[in-house]
């Protein structure tokens, strides 16, 4: 036993805290959002990216195809045999990029908290299964940097990430996107849809999201169906059923650097991103409307965060 | 057992905190050789020495002094074994410090007898000088200057809080039961004092049933949740100005001086052990170095661990045991190294955490910003002067955020620029 008395540590209260980390956070949106990538991949068959698949590599095609062609297989199914190869390239280009990004710009590293891996698997889910590997890749990459790392990272972008990159994508090569009659990996048909919405209820369970945002987008789909009814096909069910509406009310409006942290802010800032989308789903032009619908709801976050709960200020004898 | 598992995965963004009502199992400890008593309670201004080394005191001498207005009396009948420059628990190296070695045979009594309904309130002023009372509530301060502040102030209500401010502490609720004839009757006398309008006890809505209210006092039952019995809470749910919060032990301790002439000399404390469950309450004498505690219990904190004097919400982590029990410690809490996660500088994700959980619905993410930049007067027009230091918002932040310590840099700041 040594004499020296021992050295304690000091510090602040509180000395009792959580275990919550953004990691822990990012995990659970992972997880919750695993069944839906694993219904989206059964629902589209996994192997049904070996049709054409060496064709969506793109310009990495010559590198990828190398000594392949001699093993007699498809380089495409090689490398990313199907959808679940493609899930799990979406989330590795996330990390590498978002690692890459912190090295370069010189930031701390935070790619160890999951966000990147978070924004990368969104990005996958909404594309669609025949997608070429390197628009996919370049979307990620341009999510990571453009849509967050050149704000700071996790805490200081204004609009979602995955949404960014996927208007970039969505704005530049909207053929390679939306062949005719394909459906996203993360939402082919109405099943995998109530996947999504199970796994979204198990999130807001666990604590880390809050709830007022998807309660609010339901409800704003709800009241602005009958409004502009005139232009859609189908009641509100049906609105729900298709497209990314589930998805963006529990997994993507949800993300919290871009929406409100005051909870009457953050139910408000759901039913505008329902009406929105409604709205643009009603009279825009592209396929999809979510990506729109988030941005927009998303620079309107700072405003919206102006509702508070009036400080009631007491006179406190000190 | 799925949930824990979730919970070590996934962590836990609940984080209730709910205030003991059953107390542990209770330990009176022997009075040590050596009682160490601070010679500058509260740190704010250190006592003038009237002992000198070796000097035979009885109970109720005064060992130190601020002119007429802060009487440091001796707590038994002893010697002054030495004058030490050791600091006090709260690492406050101002003053120094008497070792009182207390003789076997002590006599508590040192004044005499007052009643405590029927004595004029000048000579019950007197006496809660004379017997260095003083009121706890965050640094030691003397009762007195509180009940009756200097200026044109007076106290309008007057409260009495008999509950334990952080989970886990049970050492008022076992000093409430104990006494509870005498908790009324200390809240009457010290509405005397004061000379205030409305006396008010505070209670746990579990304690409430147990006590009668009776002319001229009120109870105020409280919820048993953190940070419900916080002092900030009581004074903002009973109007703010004029309010002020007396805990019940400085309470007692004036009716003691008064009642039975006695000075101060005993404190509950709950000792909260490295699992997070109180392990027991201890009965000490003020003076009584917290190693003596420990190692009662058979604590051997070792390096790395905090040893907290006080709850695990908001006491002050301490760098040596050597530290003595003073008026304003009510608990002993160890927490061991590693068992929560270290605070971090990642930036703020706004998930709101913060504000679903703070008492006072302050901005919490935004003061924490502008305090991490440095834009201080900023934090003032989002209230920063509405906190009370509860913790709440960086015990449930999800990037871990040193939220509290921001806000006090800000408050710190802007005292200094003031």
């Amino acid at each position: 036993m040594s004499t020296q008395p021992a050295r304690f540590t000091v510090g602040a209260a509180p000395h009792w805290r959580t275990n919550t980390s953004l990691l822990r956070m990012n995990l659970c949106f992972l997880l919750a959002l695993l069944p839906t990538a694993l219904a989206g991949a059964v629902a589209h068959g996994f192997g049904s990216r070996n049709v054409e698949v060496s064709g969506a590599l793109g310009p990495l095609r010559p590198l990828l195809e190398v000594g392949t062609r001699e093993m007699g297989v498809d380089a495409g199914t090689l490398w990313f045999g199907g959808i679940l190869g493609l899930i799990v390239l979406g989330m590795g280009v996330g990390l590498l990029a978002e690692y890459l990004c912190q090295v370069l710009m010189r930031q701390p590293y935070q790619a160890t908290n999951g966000h990147g891996v978070l924004m990368g698997l969104v990005m996958v889910l909404l594309c669609p299964p025949g997608v070429p590997l390197w628009v996919l890749v370049f979307g990620i990459i341009l999510a990571i940097f453009i849509g967050k790392q050149i704000f700071g990272g996790i805490g200081g972008y204004p609009m979602h990430p995955a949404m960014v990159g996927w208007l970039i994508l969505m704005l530049s090569w909207p053929h390679k996107l939306y062949p005719v009659g394909a459906a996203s990996i993360g939402a082919p048909n109405a099943a995998v849809i109530a996947i999504t919405a199970i796994g979204g209820i198990g999130l807001c369970l666990s604590g880390y999201v809050r709830w007022q945002i998807p309660l609010g987008v339901l409800l704003g789909v709800a009241i602005a169906t009958p409004i502009f009814g005139g232009a859609l096909d189908g009641g509100i069910v049906d609105q729900l059923f298709t497209g990314h509406i589930v998805l963006m009310a529990f997994f993507i409006g949800t993300d919290s650097t871009a929406s409100p942290a005051n909870r009457l802010a953050a139910f408000l800032f759901g039913l505008l991103l329902g009406l929105l989308v409604m709205l643009i789903r009603a009279y825009g032009v592209w396929a999809d409307a979510v990506p729109f619908a988030v941005v927009l709801a998303n620079v309107m976050n700072p405003l919206l965060d102006r509702i508070r709960p009036k400080l009631e200020r007491v006179e406190v004898a000190r | 057992m799925l949930k824990e598992a979730l919970n070590r995965l996934l962590g836990r963004p609940e984080f209730q905190l709910p205030l003991e009502t059953s107390v542990p199992q209770t330990v009176e400890l022997e009075a040590p050789e050596l009682l160490c008593l601070s010679l500058c309670p509260g740190g704010v201004k250190p006592l003038k020495l009237a002992v000198e080394k070796d000097e035979e005191v009885s109970a109720g001498d005064v060992l130190a002094r601020d002119g007429e207005k802060h009487l440091l009396p001796s707590p038994f009948p002893g010697t002054i074994a030495a004058i030490t420059e050791q600091p006090d628990i709260r690492g406050n190296r101002k003053g120094g410090a008497v070792l009182l070695r207390p003789s076997k045979e002590a006599d508590a009594r040192a004044f005499e007898k007052l009643d405590p309904e029927k004595a004029d309130v000048e000579s019950l002023r007197k006496r809660i000088r004379e017997a260095g009372i003083l009121s706890t509530t965050r640094t030691p301060r003397p009762l007195l200057d509180q009940l009756c502040p200097e200026g044109d102030s007076p106290v309008e209500t007057l409260v009495v809080l008999a509950a334990d401010r952080d989970p886990g502490v049970t050492a008022t609720l076992q000093l409430l039961r104990e006494r509870l004839a005498d908790a009324p009757a200390a809240a009457r006398l010290l509405g005397r004092i004061a000379a205030a309008g409305k006396v008010v006890l505070a209670v746990l809505e579990s304690e409430a049933s147990a006590l009668a209210a009776g002319a001229g006092l009120e109870l105020l039952p409280l919820q048993q949740e953190y940070p419900q019995t916080l002092v900030g809470m009581v004074t903002r749910k009973l109007g703010g100005a004029g309010t002020l919060v007396i805990p019940l032990d400085s309470a007692l301790a004036a009716l003691d001086a008064v009642r039975d002439g006695l000075v101060q000399r005993e404190k509950w404390l709950t000792l909260i052990g490295p699992d997070q469950q109180p392990i027991a309450n201890y009965r000490v004498q003020l003076g009584t170095p917290i190693g003596d505690v420990l190692r009662h219990a058979g604590l051997e904190p070792t390096d790395r661990d905090k040893v907290v004097a006080g709850g695990p919400m908001r006491g002050r982590a301490v760098y040596s045991v050597s530290g003595a029990v003073d008026a304003g410690v009510d608990a002993l809490t160890i927490v061991p190294a590693d068992s929560f996660p270290r605070w971090t500088t990642d930036p703020c994700i706004n998930c709101g955490r913060c504000i679903d959980r703070c008492p006072v619905d302050l901005q919490v993410q935004l003061i924490a910003r502008y305090a991490e930049f440095g834009f201080f007067d900023r934090t003032v027009e989002y209230g920063i002067d509405q906190c009370f230091e509860c913790g709440l918002c960086a015990s449930v932040c999800t990037a871990r955020r040193p939220l509290m310590q921001y806000i006090r840099l800000a408050k710190e700041e802007l005292e200094a620029s003031a």
